[in-house]
């Protein structure tokens, strides 16, 4: 720091006269501005990353202002969002500036563990926190029971490959649960077997004719929100909009029609529906085919002749017709779904007229059900009848994201003996035994059974887990049947959680590692879809991380490796240097920050190292992929699976799944009993032939509706970014941008008629149980329900995570009630999904 | 002395002040007659610093570079504790770091004066606050000369909200740390010579209009926010 | 004819998501609520009708009217008023003439002393005002730690990154700074910061439905202009002769 201009140091002289012109003094330390004409935005940069709000995954922008994150928009060549976000990617910045966050590793000092037991946490080094995880697994390894090791997976992205599967196979652990069935495999499961992928669906909202959405809110959450937002208004203007949903949502609120279908029936109405299509002779006959003859019999309740029809692109019609919806009536789905005849009939018949540009928007309310397998199969037929799955103006499939693979057969050579054996173990969730299916994919126990881990691990079956990590997960918030986490998490003797927050896993644990805040301050790549094109987005730190944090998928996972060698045990290191070098140069990483960039490049070389063509933006190098920040597929081509190249056993889209027979047949095999047994053994009551075709399964309520009248309905509030935005004030300021919510509160919403009778006032404190748990909330008459039923908003009733989300984090007190208390604990047996949709809950209402 | 006379002293009295406080630079500043400077204003509008303005000039005299290098580096450089830090946020803000909230209050109040800063050193830097209000003064003597009365009001508004909330608060503490951080009589002489300069600056009164007054101060309280 | 700018929004389109008010919180650096000040610029309305399963329900979002006749700036006692309008037509307001008297608050129509609830209850606020002697945002200010040594603070973060709210948007104005200082009113101020330099207000910019669009009404080429001419167009309270320069135009919902 010098003196720059000599001039400094001259001394001004007054020169007593008036009129003489001023000069200036001499400045060193200063620059002038040109004060007059400032005006506008301050320099700053938008920097491209992606949002993890929802499931949308959308490529945004940050913009950057003296090293700070300051705002949000939609990333520009992004080809889903047209620079847009939803309300939630504005939020986020609470988030990444949340004043709970954690800024260093912490121990727990209390050897109690419970919920309402302080953890008495006191900050440690990185070192000793690492140390400690190392010698904890080494312990596992000397003893030759590594098995007893569990990874669990919240919020990832694509490196997740690291962590979860590299790292416990290496190890030797088969146990590596993730979330995915908290909020999606039901759903997945109804459109593998009807169409063979298992997978969110994307939808065609610019062409399409007839968009039925059920079950699900797409203006708010589930799929492409932002473009739903931009496109909803013109899908109205051009064609018929009907949203099936037991309570009024935001898209119901602008559509045509509104189904308020009792909670758990949906199966009943979708079939009803098809009923309507079919005896009307109304269904596309293009896809699904038509009577040899031309003369249409399906009349109600009539078993027809299969030999009768041919069909087209589908198989199985006339069976699923015989089997599951001859006899349901319009006037039976009517009685049964609280829908009237006259609607079921109306849409049924503006769906047909549309034809084949109809878009069954499917979502999570007509799928995570006890028994909803079938319920989301029944929805997704109406696709299939309609023809307008894999159609223009329909729902599809993706297009292709050329990116690599996890390298599994070099992975196996860094498994010793034990790690071979030990990793093929059962799994702590308990997927593939008799009575949890788990059918992913046509697979028995192929896909997770999250909320069954609690279980597992509660009831040591098949065998204890002593050490548990679990990264941006919080199993005792986000899975129904909150209680069972809390007492399957107070038993594990050591657990490390990798978070940002103090949540409610985290009073469980052993060790907290403070990490990234995805978004903003993490490395990592997202495939995701909407509007035709597939597109592949990174996550990049746009900022310098707030605090000394660590990537959890990427940092973590390699800076174990190296204490795993300092104590004698170098195959993770090994092959995570090995499999993961610098694809360009062949180099290994020397330390976890490079670890991290490599990894992400080996992932996503095939977008940008112009080897092959990619079908899709054409990326030159590296820096321009970081630069630009995500690639697009070319539009995906319609009817791409039609002239039998559905992923079905038969090629088809299948009304009769011989896909889900299959795949029941293997699970029951593998048990020695047959289909029936297992469809009793996983709570549902279809036998026989029912077993493989879409249909009404009763609603299965836990509790007596003599003791809890009312069947709770869930669903995500628009600002929900997971179970994570409810530390943000914005949060509540802004609540009532959910149909029928007041700001500021947890709001249960009941209909005047039922409030009435329990002379409940709106605004009043109210109580609300189930046999699951029980809470205080506040009731808002709203007619947006129906009596009989009420409603609330997944979100609320943090009793941890920070000052805004909990009532009071120091005595875990919650604020508002958890969903996930009230619902209680239940799975979808064939899918392995939590199960809290579909009025699986009863509940109680109570003034306080 | 009349009052432009004496605020113009002022001004160049501070400015010369900084100067002492960047890195010595003996040459430059026997060239430029600095300490005599000093004297001479301080004769001018500050008797009580002449004797420290005297002891200046012989120290610089007497020191060798390297003395008055190392002399400076220990009091506001590092790399080892600073024995003085030069930073007014260490000061004001409890807990003692850099770039705390009052520095952005400064750089608010440079921002409205029209300057930004221009040397790599957090704003709050002692060098960049006594040029800044050398600054205000200067501008002040300019508004006296043309006799703009609302001007002049504003301006010693300005002064006042910086003074009071930004400079003077943390200068005990600051010269304090000096004297006992250092044996260089450089430095020494001039944590004397500051002090006493400092003292004989009043702030501005209440005869100011209330309506500019207002206005400024408020502004500065925004950056409390 | 000389400008007066305007917004229409499309309520069609609109699907009361909430982007545009978060957007304008990010964009201008507004507080949290407190007093029952909202110092939510933009906000929403909500109205549910008719009874199950026949129910209807909207959202409407409102925002500064930037009345031609407005009782805001009539009210305002200060000499050069603090709250004018600029010759584009917009509402502006000086922070620093502001003497924090809050007589515009009492006099705009859409405006509360207190807004104790929200617009479920058909409660907002265009006009905020800054208590005296109190920090613009306290929740940056707490220095409590949730848990101690290891858990942040919101001084700490504002600290750790240099400003208050630690995602403030620094931007200038000659009449308004990015963050307002106590004892002043606050409000939408049609984003002159961006719409001097031919961007759009932030909200407009950022709603994915395209549903608040921003223009000169006295410019007939105008986008505003076309969709005031094709639709039919209302306004809130017009019986307050207020003459506001916010239109809404088309049904929320199908069923109205
Ligand atoms: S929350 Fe979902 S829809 Fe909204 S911006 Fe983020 S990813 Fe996109
Ligand atoms: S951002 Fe657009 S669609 Fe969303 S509430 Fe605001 S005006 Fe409506
Ligand atoms: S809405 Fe209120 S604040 Fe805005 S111009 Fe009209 S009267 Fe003034
Ligand atoms: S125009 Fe600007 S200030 Fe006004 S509501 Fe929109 S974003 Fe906020």
């Amino acid at each position: 720091m010098k003196i720059k201009r000599r001039d400094f140091l001259k001394l001004s002289a007054a020169t007593g006269a008036a009129a003489t012109v001023f000069k200036k003094p001499v400045l060193n330390a200063f620059a002038e501005t040109k004060k007059k004409s400032v005006l506008g935005e301050r320099e700053g940069k938008w920097k491209p990353s992606t949002c993890q709000g929802c499931t949308t995954w959308c490529p945004v922008e940050i913009f950057v202002q003296d090293g700070r994150a300051v705002k949000v928009r939609g990333n520009r060549y992004s080809k889903q969002n047209d620079g847009k976000v939803c309300p939630r990617g504005h939020l986020s910045l609470q988030q990444v500036y949340d004043p709970d966050r954690l800024k260093v590793p912490m121990k727990r000092t209390n050897p109690q563990k419970g919920r309402g037991i302080d953890p008495q946490f006191v900050p440690i080094s990185w070192d000793e926190a690492l140390n400690t995880i190392a010698d904890k697994m080494m312990e596992l390894r000397h003893a030759g029971e590594p098995e007893k090791f569990a990874l669990m997976r919240g919020r990832y992205t694509y490196l997740r490959d690291i962590i979860y599967d590299v790292m416990p196979k290496v190890f030797g652990s088969p146990n590596n649960i993730s979330h995915s069935s908290t909020c999606a495999e039901a759903e997945k499961f109804g459109s593998f077997y009807t169409e063979g992928y298992w997978a969110y669906r994307d939808y065609d909202l610019d062409k399409t004719k007839y968009l039925l959405v059920w079950g699900c809110d797409p203006v708010s959450s589930n799929r492409m929100v932002p473009a739903s937002i931009k496109k909803l208004g013109d899908v109205i203007d051009r064609a018929t909009v009907a949203v099936v949903d037991p309570k009024m949502n935001n898209t119901s609120a602008k559509a045509h029609e509104w189904l308020p279908v009792l909670p758990g029936t949906d199966g009943a109405l979708a079939l009803g529906i098809a009923h309507v299509m079919l005896t009307e002779g109304i269904w596309y006959k293009d896809f699904v085919g038509d009577f040899k003859d031309g003369k249409n019999r399906f009349k109600a309740a009539q078993e027809v002749d299969e030999t009768t029809f041919q069909e087209k692109e589908s198989h199985g019609v006339v069976k699923w017709w015989n089997i599951a919806v001859k006899d349901m009536t319009p006037q039976k789905a009517a009685e049964l779904s609280g829908v009237s005849f006259d609607q079921i009939v109306r849409v049924a018949k503006g769906m047909a007229k549309a034809a084949p540009n109809v878009c069954v928007w499917m979502g999570p309310g007509c799928a995570m059900h006890v028994r909803g397998g079938y319920s989301a199969m029944a929805v997704h037929a109406l696709a299939g009848l309609t023809g307008g799955t894999d159609n223009e103006g329909g729902s599809l499939q993706t297009a292709k994201i050329p990116v690599n693979k996890l390298d599994k057969d070099l992975l196996k050579t860094f498994q010793d003996d034990l790690a071979k054996k030990h990793s093929k173990m059962k799994k702590i969730d308990q997927r593939g035994y008799l009575n949890l299916p788990a059918i992913s994919k046509g697979k028995s126990g192929g896909g997770v059974a999250t909320n069954n881990a609690a279980n597992g691990i509660l009831n040591k079956d098949p065998y204890e887990i002593k050490m548990l990590v679990g990264y941006m997960n919080n199993f005792a918030f986000s899975c129904n049947g909150t209680e069972r986490w809390e007492k399957a998490l107070s038993s594990v003797p050591f657990i490390v959680h990798l978070t940002t927050n103090a949540s409610e896993f985290t009073q469980f644990a052993d060790i907290v590692l403070p990490c990234v805040v995805n978004k903003y301050e993490k490395y990592g790549f997202v495939k995701t879809k909407a509007n035709r094109y597939a597109t592949c987005t990174l996550l990049q730190p746009v900022i310098e991380p707030v605090w000394d944090v660590i990537t959890d998928e990427t940092e973590f996972p390699f800076l174990l490796s190296e204490k795993l060698k300092e104590r004698g045990f170098p195959n993770l290191y090994d092959a995570l240097t090995t499999m993961y070098a610098d694809p360009e140069t062949g180099r290994k990483a020397k330390n976890a920050k490079e670890f991290t960039e490599y990894a992400l490049k080996y992932y996503t070389a095939p977008l940008w190292d112009g080897k092959k063509d990619s079908h899709g933006d054409k990326i030159n190098g590296w820096e321009d992929m970081k630069n630009r920040g995500m690639w697009n597929s070319e539009a995906y081509k319609y009817k791409s699976h039609w002239g039998g190249k559905y992923k079905t056993k038969t090629g088809k889209f299948e009304f009769y799944s011989e896909t889900l027979k299959k795949a029941l047949g293997g699970h029951a095999e593998k048990h020695n009993v047959d289909i029936d047994k297992v469809l009793e053994e996983s709570n549902y009551t279809a036998r026989g032939e029912m077993a493989f075709v879409p249909h009404y399964e009763p609603p299965h309520r836990n509790g007596d509706m003599k003791k809890y009248p009312f069947v709770f309905i869930d669903y995500k509030s628009r600002l929900n970014r997971e179970g994570r935005s409810q530390n943000c004030p914005w949060y509540y300021e802004f609540k009532h941008v959910d149909p029928g919510d007041v700001s500021h509160q947890d709001s249960l919403k009941i209909n005047p008629v039922d409030a009435q009778k329990l002379g409940i006032k709106d605004g009043d404190k109210v109580r609300i149980s189930s046999i699951g748990g029980s809470g205080e909330c506040v009731a808002h008459l709203w007619e947006g329900v129906r009596p009989g039923t009420v409603a609330k908003a997944y979100g609320q009733g943090h009793w941890a995570y920070g000052r805004t989300a909990a009532a009071d984090y120091a005595k875990a007190k919650e604020r508002g009630i958890n969903n996930n208390t009230i619902i209680p604990w239940d799975i979808d047996r064939l899918s392995g999904s939590n199960a809290r949709n579909g009025g699986q809950a009863v509940v109680k209402i109570e003034k306080v | 002395m009349n009052e432009i006379e004496t605020k113009l002293q002022q001004s160049n009295g501070l400015r010369l002040l900084a100067a002492c406080f960047y890195e010595p630079d003996p040459t430059l500043f026997e060239e430029e007659k600095m300490c005599r400077n000093i004297s001479a204003i301080c004769a001018d509008i500050c008797p009580q610093a002449c004797a420290a303005a005297s002891d200046m000039y012989l120290a610089l005299q007497n020191s060798s570079l390297q003395d008055l290098q190392i002399a400076h580096a220990e009091l506001f450089l590092g790399p080892f504790e600073l024995k003085a830090s030069p930073y007014g946020s260490t000061y004001l803000e409890k807990a003692r770091r850099i770039m705390g909230d009052s520095t952005m209050q400064v750089v608010q109040l440079y921002r409205k004066a029209g300057l930004e800063v221009d040397i790599k050193e957090p704003p709050d830097h002692i060098v960049i606050e006594l040029e800044f209000l050398s600054y205000l003064f200067a501008l002040e003597t300019e508004a006296l000369q043309n006799s703009e009365s609302t001007q002049v009001a504003k301006l010693r508004a300005e002064q006042k909200v910086f003074q009071e909330r930004y400079l003077l608060p943390w200068m005990p503490e600051f010269i304090e740390n000096m004297k006992k951080g250092t044996e260089n009589n450089f430095y020494l002489a001039l944590a004397d010579c500051l002090e006493k300069f400092l003292c004989q600056l009043t702030v501005p009164d209440q005869s100011i209009p209330t309506y500019e007054c207002n206005g400024t101060q408020k502004y500065a309280a925004a950056t409390a926010y | 004819m000389k400008t007066q700018y305007a917004m229409v929004i499309d309520l069609k389109k609109c699907v009361g998501c909430g982007a545009c008010a978060l957007a304008c919180k990010t964009e201008n650096n507004t507080a949290l609520r407190k007093n029952g000040q909202t110092y939510n610029w933009a906000d929403f309305l909500h109205e549910t009708t008719g009874k199950f399963p026949d129910t209807t329900y909207k959202t409407l979002p409102v925002l500064c009217n930037h009345c031609s006749n407005a009782p805001c700036v009539e009210a305002c006692p200060v000499e050069p008023k603090a709250m004018y309008k600029t010759p584009d037509g917009i509402t502006m307001h000086n922070d620093e003439r502001c003497i924090g008297c809050r007589a515009c608050q009492e006099a705009c129509p859409y405006s509360m002393e207190e807004v104790r609830r929200d617009g479920e209850y058909g409660e907002y606020s265009v006009i905020s005002y800054n208590e005296e002697g109190e920090p613009t945002h306290p929740f940056y200010k707490d220095n409590r730690e949730l848990i101690q040594g290891c858990t942040s603070s919101g001084i700490d973060t504002a600290r750790a990154v240099g400003a208050t709210p630690p995602h403030r948007t620094l931007y200038d104005h000659p009449d308004y700074e990015d963050v307002r200082r106590p004892n002043i009113v606050e409000k939408c101020i049609f984003c002159e910061h961006r719409v001097r330099k031919g961007k759009l207000p932030y909200c407009v910019e950022a709603c994915p439905a395209g549903a608040r669009i921003f223009g000169d009404i006295n410019e007939p080429k105008s986008e505003v202009s076309k969709l005031l001419n094709k639709h039919k167009s209302k306004v809130l309270k017009p019986e307050e002769g207020t003459k506001p320069n916010v239109y809404y135009i088309r049904e929320y919902g199908v069923k109205g």
